[in-house]
């Protein structure tokens, strides 16, 4: 589709220089008024992306069932497990926490999460900035992340780590919380 | 009348006619970036004010916050008088060109609205001026323009630039190629309606002379195009090739003077020029409730904002041709087009006659 678009500007741009050839110029640039802009006010209007767009990994806490399928799929092996509480979906007690400055972004853990919990997707966070060396999240902390991606409107956007850290640690503890009230243990 | 009141009244209609052009520059030079922006799939302003409605007086005072700079081997004297100078020359054509008259009968027709009943429009200093010596606005605007050229050499030299000098060669190339066809075109008209402008907006009562003569309307346009040196003639700027041109070492305020307001006035007047002599001037047809004063500015200013548009799909449409084309194009085509409309007037003025 793109290509014939780009044939069809070609042929509009064979002009002779002769009356015709400026008469014929300016209604192909008269045309222009009735095109949108193929581009966007960035940082006022959010871009539209593709829908395969491969942006930052989320990850639904809530969702996942702790078989461990993204670990072993992951190249880079940025994915590692994590004890934590036992719950009704989660029975094994395995989280996963993540190292975002690692991950190249491929989508194979992404593949590999079995369908029955759907725990991993990409969000279409555009980009995520630190200075840190090193990022790695806790499986609270991760989750954290993929939720403030959603509420804060983050999406289709630039995200400062260094700004938001604070955030993300207040809201994990939340996330800690509730689940440890969810657990099997707790309730029995 | 005695000359203090003379005085005063060529003062305050040059304000007056200044404050128009100015309120026109602005509103001309948004339309541009907005429009031209738009032909080519870009935003243009969009942030300061409402749909970058104020970038412009922006961009202003950013330019005049900067430093004023001359290059080490400037001649410092012409370097900072000659814009001056040049602006001081651009603007005579402000009280030859109706324009005052334009905005002191705007002026006129929004107190009538109010219940006030005055007769300004008799003291426009162009339509004193036209009284005293018919003709002498058409013909005094020529001559401003044919100023320039020997101040653009000054101004050239002393930049000691070579870029500078290029453009500076090449805005006299044009000016002296395009003048001839130019003068023609004039004449052309003339024949059909007389050199002042006043008389001929009152000949353009029943046809407008772009339909009595199309082939002197398309060379008025092409060479007056030339001569405010708008985009595909605009050689002596040619940012890809020679940067800025003749203003390529000016920064700051007088980056201001020489490239908004001389090029953008320069452009303004074109488009005076065409509505007054073409397009029936401040004539059209009158809207109810509103006095006739006014129905004259709201019309002769729709009309000049018009012709500037097509100034500006000109200039987004066409790119810009080598020197020796337009060249080319100035000394045989528009030449022998020229005197074809002169022709052409003639028999039309033999025919209604
Ligand atoms: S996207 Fe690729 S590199 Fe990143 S965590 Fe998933 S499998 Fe690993
Ligand atoms: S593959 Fe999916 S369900 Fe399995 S541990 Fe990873 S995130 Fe959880």
């Amino acid at each position: 589709m793109s290509k014939a678009k780009f044939v069809e500007v070609r042929e509009k741009w064979k002009i002779r220089p002769s009356v015709l050839g400026i008469l014929k110029s300016m209604k192909a640039v008269a045309e222009y008024n009735f095109h949108s802009r193929p581009t966007t006010l960035y940082p006022f209007e959010k871009n539209k992306l593709p829908e395969a767009f491969r942006g930052l990994l989320g990850y639904d806490i809530e969702k996942c069932i702790g078989c461990g399928a993204c670990v072993l799929a992951c190249p880079n092996n940025c994915l590692y497990r994590r004890p934590g509480p036992k719950t009704e979906k989660n029975k094994p007690g395995i989280y996963i926490a993540f190292e975002p400055t690692h991950c190249l972004f491929c989508g194979l853990c992404v593949e590999a999460c079995p369908p029955v919990s759907g725990a991993l997707r990409h969000t279409h966070a555009i980009s995520f900035v630190t200075t840190k060396k090193k990022v790695l999240w806790d499986p609270w902390e991760w989750a954290a992340m993929t939720k403030l991606i959603d509420e804060m409107g983050w999406e289709f956007d630039a995200i400062d780590y260094d700004r938001v850290e604070h955030l993300v640690k207040q809201k994990a503890e939340e996330i800690k919380k509730a689940l440890e009230e969810n657990a099997t243990g707790a309730k029995k | 009348m005695d000359a203090l009141l003379l005085v005063l009244i060529a003062v305050v209609s040059t304000i007056l006619a200044f404050a128009y052009g100015g309120v026109l520059d602005l509103i001309t030079i948004y339309l541009e970036r907005k429009w031209w922006g738009k032909l080519m799939q870009r935003y243009g302003p969009t942030h300061v004010g409402y749909a970058g409605l104020l970038q412009l007086i922006a961009d202003f005072l950013k330019y005049l916050s900067k430093e004023l700079f001359a290059p080490r081997r400037a001649f410092k004297l012409f370097y900072y008088a000659i814009p001056l100078i040049l602006i001081a020359v651009i603007s005579m054509p402000l009280i030859l060109i109706p324009l005052d008259y334009v905005a002191l009968s705007g002026i006129q027709g929004i107190l009538q609205l109010f219940g006030i009943n005055v007769h300004l429009t008799k003291y426009a200093a162009s339509k004193l001026i036209s009284q005293a010596a018919p003709g002498i606005g058409l013909l005094g605007y020529v001559a401003v323009v044919s100023v320039t050229i020997p101040l653009m050499y000054v101004l050239a030299w002393s930049q000691s630039n070579k870029y500078g000098a290029l453009g500076a060669f090449r805005t006299v190339l044009l000016l002296v190629t395009y003048e001839v066809p130019f003068l023609i075109a004039i004449a052309s008209v003339a024949a059909l309606g007389g050199l002042d402008f006043y008389r001929a907006v009152e000949y353009q009562k029943s046809v407008w002379f772009v339909i009595l003569n199309p082939i002197a309307a398309l060379v008025l346009f092409v060479t007056l195009l030339a001569e405010s040196e708008r985009p595909p003639f605009d050689h002596p700027e040619a940012e890809q090739e020679i940067v800025h041109g003749w203003n390529v070492e000016y920064g700051a305020g007088e980056f201001i003077l020489l490239y908004g307001l001389y090029l953008y006035t320069k452009a303004i007047y074109a488009s005076a020029i065409i509505t007054t002599l073409l397009l029936g001037g401040w004539l059209g047809p009158a809207i109810p409730g509103i006095p006739v004063a006014l129905t004259n500015a709201i019309w002769f200013t729709v009309k000049m904002i018009a012709v500037f548009l097509l100034f500006i799909w000109v200039r987004a449409a066409l790119a810009r041709p080598r020197v020796d084309q337009i060249l080319e194009l100035g000394w045989t085509k528009m030449l022998a087009l020229s005197i074809l409309a002169l022709f052409i007037s003639l028999a039309v003025k033999v025919w209604l006659v």
